[in-house]
């Protein structure tokens, strides 16, 4: 088991360490000189002022030393300043992470909350309501972009029922029961995406479970029904709900990227987006590595419960 | 071949997606013939007003219609679509299929390249490019395919697996056919199956994430007009003109669920025949 | 003209066993272990012996689709191991090999005149209607409708796939023709025709067999001399009469006790083995029989018996017979 733990964490940090090395060079790839990008048009007229910025930026340097410094300065978090306006990258990155972990996290357990249980309604009460309306919203589902559903959610909650801010943040600290409030519809939009994966695969894992042969013969000794479902089927239904959150992974930060900036939620993904239309180098690298750690944590973390869960993965 | 086609269109889910792709297909290529007005055409006076007659879908905040550049929008997303799937296809079943043939350190270069890209959520990574590099048609076309090209690499290269351990390339190598010979006849035409129903899985992705792109105001580049883009613009006047968000996005994902029900009845169609042999 | 078409001279092909991606062989699995015989031209050699004993693979080593640890191989005169890149893809016209699965041998997405046609191309034999029509003749031979030439493999029955496969496999006329389990994978009555058809091809062309099979019958019916092979080694060579009259090794005895006989009144003792398969990886010090042999003794756990008595025409690795 540790042997498992230790060896899916060193595949993290390698590839922690694969993404930080593409961001870098890719950097150094772009057309152009980087210290006349970061200066502008304008003063990166001035040769001057293009060789101190060069300097600056490290940039005359052989490349092997620049890739060792930056590779030094990441690991201590010094990230650099944002060439807009002179902000530590760590700064900005401090403020905004929170924001959106907290928007994906309140997602995701949103998702599973509404997920199992209409999957599991779904299994048991095979071809009923819940179960057809299941697949024929799910259909629709994936094909309407996740911004799509947001403002038609914006349209329904905040402008014709006026329940629900359209967008804005207000801390937690300030008034929580306003920032519940603006929480809730970006949460929501991310929420129901996943939540019609979670509850497809519930469903049918439960099908699938319901139907082993370990089941039938517990009915067949006599154990209450309500006994059985909860204690053997959800544990082995659990399974694949794990499995679809990680491959969900990926579609969940895109859409979290999108739904920041529709619901103006200030997280890193409004940030990022920020950063490239100032062309904010290094506040666009920062940016790019962070979110990518953050989705490497998770997948390894899903990876790591799934060895949990199943024994047979290890 | 021809059983294939007859066998498509007895099954429904693929007659009513091509019902509606072939319009849409149809207006991207003389669609701009048609359009009543010139879609990045100005007009302050005309700024948001309600359907009316010549702007039968109404105006957006430049006072441009929204109809006209509907039908203009088509042409970046479907370009984008169909040449980053093509590219993703090409790079991908090459790399696939030659990590599949030939084994040894091809193999695990190839999939180690797979698995890096994949460590980024795409959208991600095309912002991380289109950062540096700027958007436009060309350059999400080119990052799109890299993206995705990952996905078809990973299933050449397990239905090549597959494929090779059969008798029938043992028995090309044994006549003496060249490796060109058993990829080009041996293997591609057997691995197909799976990479067309991958081929609109890709499509579809590939427009999701321009439209996002578009939304963020990063790919297309305006006034060139992109479904996502125009839902974008859209939101900060959904009180005053909630109908100017609804269009693109109505047409968005009629679009996209269209591809999406052509690439599950395709899977239908393809599937159990590979399941017959 | 040498009358040696094909000769195996201690033929090795240990498959190393790894755990993980990184982790070094723990041990080999030794599939074929020093197989020597040789094939004269126009007989039909066969190779019996159970599943597991290596027949496959030394099949496979033959026609060069997997490469030997060690040992040599002349076929027709030339050192066949040492052919490579093009000048074997040539040489490759002269061997070729009848499979065992009738539908896993013959690509669906090919029709069966391409099929049989790929030989002509691949060596450029033939082209347009020459290829056309020599297939033709081919699909007459083994007895299909020429008209069959544009059908897919899936529209026929096993029993025709094979005649496919054995049309492609003459299709240039070549000197040796490796049956492979050719006819394990079809009904009873569908393989008695195909073996007479594999006969009369054998008279009509002046081929060169070289017969696998699992089963005894089968391979008594095809084959002029017959090798017993066990666990990668072979045991017991002799002419197809001589082996079942007098059989010497104590695992071809076994064999041939097992054979159903059709007459209820003949009697016969079933030997039955007792005792464990040693496992290919670690096979024991000595006989590689001597885990299950009845007749099993002292030396036969420390020495392992050479092949002797080639020279009577009836050869055995078993130290009951080396006591000269």
């Amino acid at each position: 088991m540790a042997r498992f733990l230790v060896g899916k964490l060193l595949v993290m940090a390698l590839q922690v360490l694969v993404v930080a090395t593409i961001v870098f060079s890719l950097v150094r790839l772009m057309p152009g000189d980087p210290a006349v990008l970061v200066l502008g048009t304008e003063r990166g007229a001035d040769p001057a002022a293009v060789a101190e910025m060069r300097h600056k930026l490290g940039l005359d340097q052989p490349v092997l030393k620049q890739f060792a410094t930056w590779i030094g300065d990441f690991v201590r978090f010094d990230w650099g300043e944002s060439i807009f306006d002179g902000t530590k990258v760590t700064t900005y990155v401090a403020q905004r992470l929170p924001n959106t972990i907290e928007l994906s996290l309140v997602s995701i357990a949103l998702a599973a909350l509404i997920g199992v249980p209409l999957g599991m309604i779904a299994a048991i009460r095979r071809g009923g309501l819940v179960d057809m309306l299941l697949s024929s919203i799910a259909a629709l589902g994936i094909s309407f972009p996740v911004y799509v559903l947001g403002t038609f959610l914006i349209l329904l909650f905040s402008f014709k029922l006026g329940w629900l801010p359209a967008s804005g943040f207000v801390s937690f600290a300030d008034d929580p029961a306003k920032h519940i409030e603006r929480l809730a519809l970006p949460a929501l939009t991310l929420a129901l995406g996943l939540a019609a994966s979670i509850a497809r695969m519930t469903r049918s894992s439960v099908l699938e479970v319901l139907n082993r042969e370990f089941v039938l013969a517990l009915r067949a000794k006599g154990v209450p029904h309500a006994g059985i479902l909860i204690r053997h089927v959800f544990r082995n239904a659990i399974i694949p709900v794990v499995t679809i959150i990680g491959l969900q992974l990926g579609n969940l930060i895109g859409g979290a990227v999108l739904i920041e900036y529709l619901f103006n939620w200030p997280g890193m993904s409004t940030l990022l987006v920020k950063a490239i239309s100032n062309r904010d180098y290094p506040l666009i690298q920062g940016c790019i590595v962070v979110i990518s750690t953050f989705f490497i944590m998770v997948n390894t973390l899903v990876n790591l419960l799934y060895g949990l869960l199943d024994p047979r993965v290890r | 071949m021809s059983g294939i086609w007859r066998r498509c269109f007895r099954n429904k889910m693929f007659v009513f997606s091509f019902i509606v792709l072939v319009p849409v297909i149809l207006i991207a290529l003389v669609g701009p013939l048609l359009a009543p007005h010139n879609p990045t055409q100005i007009r302050p006076e005309l700024a948001l007003r309600p359907p009316m007659p010549g702007y039968w879908l109404g105006t957006d905040e430049f006072g441009r219609d929204i109809l006209s550049r509907l039908i203009y929008g088509i042409r970046p997303s479907m370009i984008v679509a169909l040449g980053s799937t093509a590219l993703a296809l090409l790079i991908g079943t090459a790399m696939g299929v030659a990590a599949g043939y030939f084994r040894g350190w091809t193999e695990q270069i190839v999939l180690r390249v797979i698995d890096i890209v994949l460590c980024f959520p795409p959208i991600l990574l095309a912002l991380m490019v289109v950062g540096f590099w700027g958007g436009g048609v060309r350059n999400l076309i080119i990052i799109i395919g890299i993206v995705y090209a990952p996905h078809f690499g990973r299933i050449a290269h397990s239905a090549t697996l597959q494929v090779r351990s059969q008798e029938f390339v043992e028995s090309e190598l044994s006549l003496g056919a060249t490796h060109w010979r058993v990829l080009t006849r041996s293997i591609l035409p057997n691995i197909l199956s799976p990479l067309v129903i991958q081929v609109s899985l890709t499509v579809a992705a590939a427009i999701l994430l321009e439209s996002g792109l578009s939304f963020l105001g990063l790919g297309v580049v305006p006034p060139e007009p992109s479904w996502g883009q125009m839902i974008g613009d859209a939101r900060g006047y959904i009180h005053l003109h909630p109908l100017y968000v609804l269009w693109p996005s109505l047409c968005l994902g009629v679009t996209i669920l269209a591809i999406n029900l052509m690439g599950d009845s395709l899977r239908d169609i393809l599937d159990p025949k590979l399941k017959g042999r | 003209m040498n009358d040696m078409l094909l000769d195996v001279r201690n033929v090795k092909k240990y498959f190393p066993l790894k755990k993980g991606v990184f982790s070094r062989g723990k041990g080999f699995v030794k599939a074929v272990d020093g197989v020597s015989f040789s094939v004269r031209r126009g007989e039909t050699f066969g190779l019996v012996g159970e599943s597991g004993c290596g027949k496959s693979t030394l099949s496979r080593l033959i026609m060069r689709l997997i490469d030997a640890d060690e040992g040599e191989i002349l076929f027709d005169g030339r050192d066949w191991l040492k052919q490579k890149g093009g000048e074997l893809r040539r040489q490759r016209r002269h061997m070729q090999m009848v499979f065992q699965k009738p539908f896993e041998s013959l690509n669906p997405r090919m029709t069966v005149g391409e099929i049989i046609g790929a030989p002509f191309e691949i060596h450029g034999q033939a082209r347009g209607a020459e290829k056309d029509r020599r297939v033709r003749e081919l699909l007459e031979k083994v007895g299909l409708d020429p008209d069959y030439a544009s059908r897919y493999p899936h529209e026929f029955s096993g029993g025709q796939r094979q005649r496919i496969g054995i049309a492609r496999a003459i299709a240039l006329n070549p000197k040796l023709i490796i049956c492979d389990e050719a006819v394990s994978a079809l009904d009873v009555s569908v393989q008695a025709q195909i073996l007479n058809l594999l006969k009369q091809l054998q008279r009509e062309y002046q081929l060169t067999y070289l017969f696998i099979s699992h089963n005894l019958s089968v391979v008594k019916h095809m084959s002029d001399r017959i090798a017993v092979m066990y666990l990668g080694k072979i045991v017991e060579i002799a002419p197809a009469d001589e082996l079942y009259a007098n059989p010497k090794h104590p695992y071809t005895k076994a064999l041939l006790s097992a054979i159903p006989q059709p007459d209820p009144d003949a009697k016969k003792e079933r030997i039955v083995l007792t005792g464990d398969v040693p496992s290919p990886v670690n096979p024991p010090a000595g006989c590689r029989f001597c885990t299950r042999c009845a007749e099993a003794m002292p030396e036969c756990r420390e020495r392992e018996p050479a092949l002797t008595g080639a020279d009577e025409g009836h050869a055995v690795a078993c130290h009951l017979y080396t006591t000269t």
